[in-house]
This record gives C-alpha cells, sequence and structure tokens, in this order.
C-alpha cells in the first residue's frame, strides 16, 4: 500500500518467531520503528496489533507519550473502556496533566458514560500546553454524547490544526459511526477519500457507513474499492459476506420497502 | 535531564519534573495494559452497571444531575424507550414507522389472542410472547449500550429485561386486573343447563365484590367443611359455582327432591344449577352471615356410609367471607361467550 508509512520496515509475525523483511532481528528496530508500524496498524483498523506495537515502542522507551496514547485510544476501539480509563490514569500518573492523555481518558470515561469526568478530562486536555487534532476530537466526543451543540465545531476545529491530516477525518467518522451517525460519519469520509483516495481503509470505512444507512449496494461497491487497493485485506472480505448474510428482519424490511414503502 | 512532558530542563537525579511533576525515570514501569478477558462475567456485568452506576453517582452528588446525566446520553433515545410501554410507539417517534406499527401491531394480536384465551394454559404463552415482544422492542432502541457489550451482556441484558417487564408491568396489571374480575376454568361440574365441564367464567374481583346478594345469584364460593362428624369423608374441598338458594336468616327445606324456602317454593330463577334429588333431606337455617347455596353442580365423592341430608345442610350453609363473587361472564368457550344468568 502506498501510504504514509509505506517505506518504512514493518514487522511481520511468521509462525510465532518475529523477524523483519531486511533480516534485521527485533532489537535493532528502536520506538519510532514500533511506533510508525502501530500508527499503520491503527490506520488500517487492526487494534489489537496496534496495541500491540504500541506496547513494543514503550518496552523500548517509557517515555514515548504517544505510544501511551495510541494504548489507551487502542483499548477504547477495543471497547475495554474500564481497561482503558485504568491504563489512562497510570500514564497519568507519569505524565501529569498531559493534554492527549487527558483527551484519551476522556474518551474512556464519555464511552463509559461517565460524563461528568469526561468533561473534567476534556477541559484539562483543552487547557493543558500544546494542541492536537485529538484534543478536539474527544472534546467533541464529549458534546456529542451529552447531546450538546457545537461538537461538529470541534471536530471541524480538529482539522483546523497544522498536524490535521485524512486520517483525522477518518478519526472523526468512526466517531460519528459509534453514536450511529453514519450520514455525518460518512461526510468526512468523502473528505478524507478526496484527500487519500488511494487508501482502502476509508473505503473499508465508508462501506460500514453505507451498510448502517441500509445502502447496500454503495457498501458493496465501497468494500471492493477497497479489496482492488488492498486484496488481502480480509476484514473487507468479511463485511462483504455478512452484507449477503441478511437476517429476517433485514429481509423482511427489505421485501417491504420494494412492496410498500419507497 | 528534559522533561518529556512539559519540556523543562531538570537538575540530574531528579525523580519527576519540578514544574509538571511527572516522572523522569521509567525504570519499572509495567507498560502491558491490564486486559479484559472474553470470559470474565465481572468485566461484562460491570459494563451492564455502568448506566445504574453514573445515575447512582449523579444522585449522590446532587438529585437531578444524576438523571440528567444519563438520560442526556443521546446513543440512546430514552424518550424513544419510555414511550415504548406500548411496544411500537418509541419507533413511530423515531420515524421507523413500518418497524413501529409491526410491532405494536403484533403486540396487540398478542394480547387480544390471550385474553380471548383467559383461563387457559394457552394464556399464559401468549402472554409470555407479548412480554419478549416487549422486550425486544425495548431492546432494539437501547442498541447503542449493547453495541459495548458482547453475546454474554447481551443475553444477561435481554434476560434482565424480560424479567423487569414481567414483574414491574405485566404482572401488577394482572393483579390489577385480577381484583376487578377473576378468570376461573370449570372442572369437574355435573350436567347443568347453564355451565358445563371445561367451561371459564369471569367473576367479580376483591375490588368489584358485591356487598349484598339475592337469591338467584350465580356465584363462586368456596366450600371447606369438615363432615367428619357424620362418620363419613365427602371429598367437596375448593371453588364451586352454584345459585343462592337463601338470605340470611331464611329457612331453607329439602325433601324428596323439593325445595321450599320460607315455606314456599322458590322462583325457577332462583333453583340450583344441577339436580338436588341426591343432596337427601334437610332443613336448615341460614345464620346472620350466611347464605344457602345447594351443592348440586359439585360432583361429590362420596366414601363409606354417609347420612347424606344432615351433611349436605352443613354444606350448604355457607359464611358470606367465603363467597367470592358474582358470575357475569362467560369466556370459554368462544361459540357460547356471553353474559351468564
Amino acid at each position: 500500500m502506498p501510504g504514509r508509512f509505506a517505506n518504512l520496515e514493518f514487522h511481520e509475525e511468521r509462525n510465532g518467531e518475529e523477524t523483519t523483511r531486511g533480516g534485521q532481528t527485533s532489537a535493532l528496530l528502536d520506538e519510532h520503528h514500533y511506533l510508525a508500524a502501530a500508527h499503520e496498524e491503527y490506520h488500517w483498523g487492526r487494534f489489537e496489533k496496534a496495541l500491540r506495537f504500541y506496547t513494543r515502542c514503550l518496552e523500548q522507551n517509557r517515555a514515548m507519550v504517544p505510544a501511551w496514547v495510541g494504548q489507551v485510544q487502542m483499548l477504547v476501539q477495543l471497547g475495554e473502556y474500564h481497561e482503558a480509563r485504568l491504563w489512562s490514569d497510570k500514564a497519568l500518573e507519569l505524565f501529569r496533566d498531559n493534554g492527549d492523555l487527558l483527551a484519551a481518558k476522556a474518551q474512556a470515561c464519555v464511552r463509559l458514560k461517565d460524563h461528568a469526568a469526561a468533561m473534567v478530562c476534556s477541559d484539562g486536555s483543552m487547557q493543558a500546553p500544546g494542541s492536537s487534532p485529538w484534543r478536539w476530537q474527544a472534546r467533541g466526543e464529549v458534546l456529542l454524547a451529552r447531546g450538546r451543540e457545537h461538537f461538529d465545531a470541534c471536530f471541524r476545529k480538529s482539522l483546523d490544526e497544522p498536524a490535521a491530516d485524512w486520517f483525522d477525518r477518518v478519526v472523526i467518522a468512526r466517531i460519528y459511526r459509534h453514536y450511529r451517525k453514519a450520514s455525518n460519519a460518512l461526510y468526512y469520509l468523502r473528505e478524507a477519500i478526496q484527500l487519500e483516495p488511494a487508501c482502502g481503509y476509508v473505503w473499508f470505512e465508508m462501506g460500514h457507513c453505507q451498510a448502517a444507512l441500509g445502502l447496500t449496494g454503495p457498501a458493496r461497491s465501497s468494500y471492493d474499492r477497497c479489496l482492488e487497493l488492498r486484496g488481502d485485506y480480509g476484514e473487507a472480505r468479511e463485511a462483504l459476506a455478512a452484507l449477503d448474510r441478511m437476517s429476517f428482519f433485514t429481509w423482511l424490511r427489505r421485501i417491504l420497502r420494494l412492496r410498500i414503502g419507497p | 535531564m528534559q522533561c518529556v512532558n512539559c519540556g523543562l530542563e531538570n537538575v540530574p537525579g531528579m525523580q519527576a519534573c519540578a514544574r509538571c511533576q511527572s516522572r523522569l525515570e521509567f525504570g519499572a514501569v509495567a507498560v502491558h495494559p491490564q486486559r479484559a478477558s472474553r470470559f470474565r462475567i465481572q468485566t461484562r456485568l460491570g459494563r451492564l452497571w455502568h448506566v445504574p452506576a453514573s445515575f447512582i453517582r449523579g444522585a449522590l452528588r446532587g438529585g437531578s444531575v444524576g438523571l440528567r446525566s444519563v438520560f442526556s446520553d443521546s446513543q440512546v433515545p430514552w424518550s424513544a424507550v419510555f414511550l415504548s410501554v406500548v411496544p411500537g410507539l418509541g419507533h413511530l417517534m423515531r420515524g421507523h414507522r413500518l418497524i413501529g406499527r409491526l410491532l405494536m401491531a403484533g403486540w396487540a394480536v398478542l394480547l387480544v389472542a390471550a385474553g380471548l384465551t383467559m383461563g387457559t394454559p394457552t394464556s399464559w404463552w401468549f402472554i409470555m410472547l407479548a412480554v419478549s415482544l416487549h422486550a425486544n422492542a425495548i431492546l432494539s432502541l437501547m442498541g447503542a449500550i449493547q453495541s459495548g457489550l458482547g453475546l454474554f451482556g447481551r443475553m444477561v441484558m435481554g434476560i434482565a429485561l424480560f424479567g423487569g417487564l414481567y414483574l414491574g408491568l405485566y404482572w401488577p396489571v394482572g393483579q390489577l386486573g385480577a381484583s376487578v374480575y377473576v378468570p376461573l376454568p370449570l372442572a369437574g361440574m355435573m350436567p347443568n343447563p347453564v355451565l358445563q365441564d371445561g367451561d371459564a367464567v369471569l367473576y367479580n374481583g376483591p375490588w368489584t365484590r358485591p356487598r349484598r346478594f339475592a337469591r338467584g345469584d350465580l356465584v363462586v364460593y368456596q366450600i371447606e367443611t369438615d363432615l367428619q362428624q357424620y362418620h363419613a369423608y365427602v371429598v367437596v374441598k375448593g371453588l364451586s359455582v352454584d345459585r343462592v338458594v337463601g338470605l340470611p336468616g331464611d329457612r331453607v327445606k329439602l325433601h324428596e327432591g323439593q325445595l321450599l324456602v320460607n315455606g314456599r317454593p322458590p322462583a325457577v330463577e332462583s333453583l340450583p344449577l344441577g339436580s338436588i334429588r341426591p343432596l337427601g333431606s334437610f332443613e336448615v337455617q341460614a345464620g346472620p352471615d350466611e347464605l344457602v347455596i345447594l351443592p348440586s353442580s359439585v360432583k361429590l365423592n362420596v366414601h363409606g356410609q354417609l347420612a347424606v341430608g344432615p351433611a349436605m345442610g352443613v354444606v350448604s350453609k355457607v359464611p358470606m367471607e367465603r363467597v367470592l363473587g358474582r358470575v357475569t361472564y362467560r369466556i370459554q368457550p368462544w361459540s357460547r361467550m356471553g353474559y351468564v344468568r
């Protein structure tokens, strides 16, 4: 995949033995390689692998704040909200009032429905020195979960940050999809595709959103497009298969829509 | 030694940053996060617990803040969930018209079926199906909470919702209904022109039970008479249905199949349901809180030698508190459904 990290050496796991493409041993890889590999896996929605690489990165260098943030984010993406909150607390003991860590904790709290704590953490992240798209995204999620206005302004603000790129749009889309606002997610995914049309994962996410909206045909096209760009992406194949496995209610809804609905 | 958090250059040898108190040495810090086990029930229950927990936390902090913190969660359409007291209404409110109408119609059909089969075991199954449909309607609205749960969590949530709905809504409503009218399936009835074995009737519950009865009223009453003193054993315990023959103070005489109330034959519509000839001969006077009801519709299970007349005289005197209510309506079979007089 000609992406952001196409020229980096990535870790491959073969039969439990770890080697690299260039034949280097894992000891020679530094934390930056692992961080890049973790980001790459994250960008392909492989959160379990990404979490492992973030951990490897920290094994090399425990002072890598992005890896701590990444671990908490991955735990949240894996649905382990309690663990994410515990881990963010631990990381915050090491890096007091770090803005990105606070934002990650805010996300964990909001997924646990502890809105008050989420708001406090988000406030703390915004007051912390520096800025990043992630803090605004977490802020947007907190406001979205609380049913407050201006959450979309936060998401737009995150994209105005200098460090923002196409993947931040995907992150926002994932947040929207989590809160069952697939149409909002589609808006950001279209922007992401305009910026990075060659990234299959954006098409994969788009397929999810279209499927959530009942647009089975376009969803199938999006998954196909993803597979064109990366043929070995098994998740897209599974998603395509899932589209074909219609539940009874989906079938009934489709039949009734065909007969009496618009 | 530079702090990675705030960038301050600290004096070498310090453990924590002088400005932000972040750690400067990370030698023994664990970097492997604790993971949730797929089979750790505690974690799954913990996820189920978070909604009531946030409510309790909020309540402890101060009243309505708790409610707001839970119900302001835009993931779950709480207003639609509460509106789902009638399944489908929440879906209609959310704009899912087809599913809403289907749910509502299905629920109504099940309730009507339960009503039509009231007094039979089939009715219970229809009620259970209605509760299941109701629980599913609510669960489908709470999909956002479910998305954070695994299969086990969803199962626990479904069972809890089913149990909660049954115990919190259907059972109380059923009890309320039974306070007004009670269904009674009839079994062991002697042949008579009004009621037959296998019929089901409705009679007054505690709230609608008449204070006074009239001669000829068809009533449900409880027979609990000890006949041991008559050197015989007659199985006549349980609920029975028959007409009131005598009111408090009335003298009732039965002799060779002829019935006299206060010395006169009763009106035709006040005669007992079944044949009175097998009841023998006796004469009783009802006390101030007693009615005379001849057990003509009960199949008597007689053992040994029995002085039938005196024993039936005892059985016929029924205290007022054992008269449960007036039979008003026949609900089974459907072909003969209607008021009973």
